[in-house]
């Protein structure tokens, strides 16, 4: 049972101003298992979202989108408390290896074309964030060793800038 | 209150796509880097550079039939903006005006029916269109 934590990002230090008001998790463990706290991220899934307008033109036309410095995209949370929203980012930079932030800028300008296939009756050109969305949640161990979620969610956090994609329209 | 952007910039290149709705995608292409807001122009030279409020219409002098036209669009406003020729085509289409400080290019050859070029958006949306040939 013990080894259930290693399905687990422990991070007792970072999370323990957030649990500070969960009565279970500071309660002494009493039987075969401490109440580590620790925090899971699990099933991410990509998405991608647009930090500006996206453009469209028939098919073989050339279309370019250049994005000026300063344009940001921010990490949505649902269920948790604020504290500990950049506790979930670290976890998911943990599991994924991926640069997650809560907020991530353009940095610099940036800037890509993509011609729409002649095929095509029209095609959009977007330009935006890579993001994953996943589910989180928060728990220690029982005295009896099972494993008790205190809180849970959903976040869809970014990862990288720029990102430009397109689609057909 | 509202700052025109008149930039000149290199575009890179990215892969097609197969998709036919958002969650279609294609792989990210390496994002060109620009130094300065002052790089490269398009290719070709500027047949006309204009910047108003509201529609409009600007009237171009193609310099011969193989020319390619770029045609350079910033708005700011509450509406979608659409840069339509003579024909009756959206040769540029931009979902959402609120966009400062980004520039939409659109580059093809051109018809006898782009001589003229329709800037259909919102009476309070400002804009600047600035169009190479070449």
């Amino acid at each position: 049972m013990r080894r259930l934590a290693s399905r687990f990002i422990v991070l007792s230090l970072l999370a323990s101003s957030a649990v500070a008001a969960s009565a279970a998790v500071s309660a002494p463990a009493l039987a075969g298992c401490a109440p580590d706290a620790a925090y899971s991220v699990t099933n991410a899934v990509y998405n991608h979202k647009d930090m500006v307008s996206y453009s469209s033109a028939p098919g073989g036309h050339t279309l370019s989108i250049t994005i000026t410095a300063g344009l940001s995209v921010t990490a949505t949370f649902s269920g948790a408390l604020q504290t500990e929203e950049s506790i979930i980012i670290a976890s998911a930079k943990e599991t994924w290896g991926l640069s997650f932030a809560l907020t991530l800028s353009a940095s610099i300008a940036y800037s890509d074309s993509w011609t729409v296939p002649s095929t095509w009756a029209h095609g959009q050109l977007h330009a935006g964030a890579d993001r994953k969305s996943f589910h989180w949640s928060y728990g220690h161990f029982a005295p009896t060793c099972s494993w008790v979620v205190v809180r849970s969610g959903t976040s869809i956090a970014p990862y990288h800038v720029p990102a430009f994609w397109s689609v057909k329209a | 209150m509202v700052s025109i952007l008149v930039l000149a910039t290199a575009a890179g290149c990215s892969s097609s796509a197969t998709g036919h709705s958002a969650a279609s995608r294609t792989p990210n292409s390496p994002a060109q880097l620009l130094p300065s807001r002052t790089a490269a122009s398009p290719i070709g030279t500027v047949i006309a550079a204009r910047h108003g409020t509201g529609p409009a219409t600007v009237a171009l002098t193609l310099p011969s039939s193989d020319s390619r036209l770029t045609l350079r669009l910033a708005c700011d406003g509450d509406s979608v903006a659409d840069l339509i020729n003579a024909s009756g085509t959206a040769e540029l289409h931009v979902s959402e005006c609120p966009s400062l400080g980004v520039l939409y290019d659109s580059a093809f050859k051109p018809t006898a029916a782009d001589r003229t070029i329709r800037v259909a958006l919102a009476p309070t949306t400002q804009w600047s269109l600035i169009v190479w040939a070449g």
